[in-house]
């Protein structure tokens, strides 16, 4: 039996539609990702809905986290980082619902995709980048100076510096994109072991595969709080310039 | 994920987990840096070989202050515990 581990992540079109000539065709990972937002909204529904001084389930799960990830903000950014609370739990939900949702088998996993993790690196430097200027003007370019650093030796810091800057949206993407695609081409691996061994010598990979998926499940949260935490650390950084 | 994030185990995860590609991304954008200046002016490939000297220097600044972060993070915690 032929079976590609990495047919699973390819794209096909669903519904055609084009707009101005931009092709914004709706395919699975599009239907994902709005699977992934509904989601999200139900899981706060349901945790909101009766809210009790003493949580339920839903409810406790829910507080840990925004509390847990409130802790994270302000710790990285400070005070002035409560504004962006709103921001880094979107994206941490989004990401960790998109990776969860992802192991269901028959599910795509949207941050699979390079494009996708780009976007969310692009926007989250975009806002950084903003952020330093709205809070310093013109003074944002001490970001690539370090403290410190004797006045000859600038000309290597500052090329240094840029390349620095630049490699944190690239490593943000990657380190997603690259975690989720791995596990599930082990997963399609796994699997097409399982079917072409057939019964009696097949189940040993098929076992793997739960242990696997159990792992899957444990990188799922880690990457998600990778994300956002560096996400904090680059506008904190940006915010308060090396202090 | 409340009381995972004080496991050493979790916690070494998630460190080995974000510096390795640190590493790699700073080297490849100083690599595609002095690429594309070689591909402009012609240099080649004297921007590339720089190119990639910086962009490992990079890397390398950024896993210290990744580190120097930690260090800091967890002689507080320590303190906080005495």
């Amino acid at each position: 039996m032929e079976h590609n581990p990495l047919e699973h992540f390819l794209l096909f079109k669903i519904y055609n539609l084009q707009l101005m000539g931009l092709d914004i065709s709706i395919n699975k990972a599009v239907l994902m990702m709005w699977l992934v937002t509904v989601s999200v909204i139900l899981f706060f529904m349901a945790a909101t809905r009766r809210v009790t001084l003493v949580p339920g389930k839903i409810q406790s799960i829910a507080e840990v986290m925004l509390d847990f990830l409130k802790k994270m903000t302000l710790e990285n950014m400070g005070e002035k980082g409560s504004r962006f609370i709103p921001f880094i739990v979107t994206l941490f939900f989004f990401i960790l619902f998109s990776n969860l949702l992802g192991l269901i088998p028959g599910f795509y996993t949207v941050t699979s995709q390079l494009i996708v993790t780009a976007g969310f690196a692009i926007v989250v430097y975009a806002i950084s980048l903003g952020v330093g200027i709205y809070y310093h003007g013109a003074g944002f370019y001490h970001i690539l100076i370090p403290p410190g650093t004797p006045f000859w030796l600038l000309p290597l810091m500052i090329p240094i510096e840029i390349v620095s800057q630049l490699a944190r949206p690239i490593s943000l993407a990657v380190r997603l994109f690259a975690n989720m695609t791995a596990g599930h081409t082990v997963l399609g691996v796994l699997f097409g072991m399982a079917l072409g061994l057939g019964v009696f010598i097949g189940w040993l990979p098929f076992t793997l595969t739960i242990a696997i998926n159990g792992l899957e499940l444990f990188i799922a949260f880690i990457q998600a709080y990778i994300f956002t935490i560096l996400t904090t650390v680059y506008l904190g950084d940006a915010m308060n310039l090396h202090q | 994920m409340g009381q995972r994030e004080n496991d050493p185990f979790y916690q070494g995860l998630s460190y080995a987990a974000r510096i390795g590609i640190e590493m790699v991304s700073a080297t490849l954008v100083g690599a595609g840096i002095g690429y594309f200046i070689d591909w402009k002016f012609k240099t080649v490939p004297w921007a590339l070989i720089a190119g990639v000297l910086v962009g490992s220097a990079a890397g390398f600044l950024n896993i210290y202050r990744f580190v120097q972060a930690m260090e800091k993070k967890e002689s507080e915690q320590d303190q906080k515990k005495e």
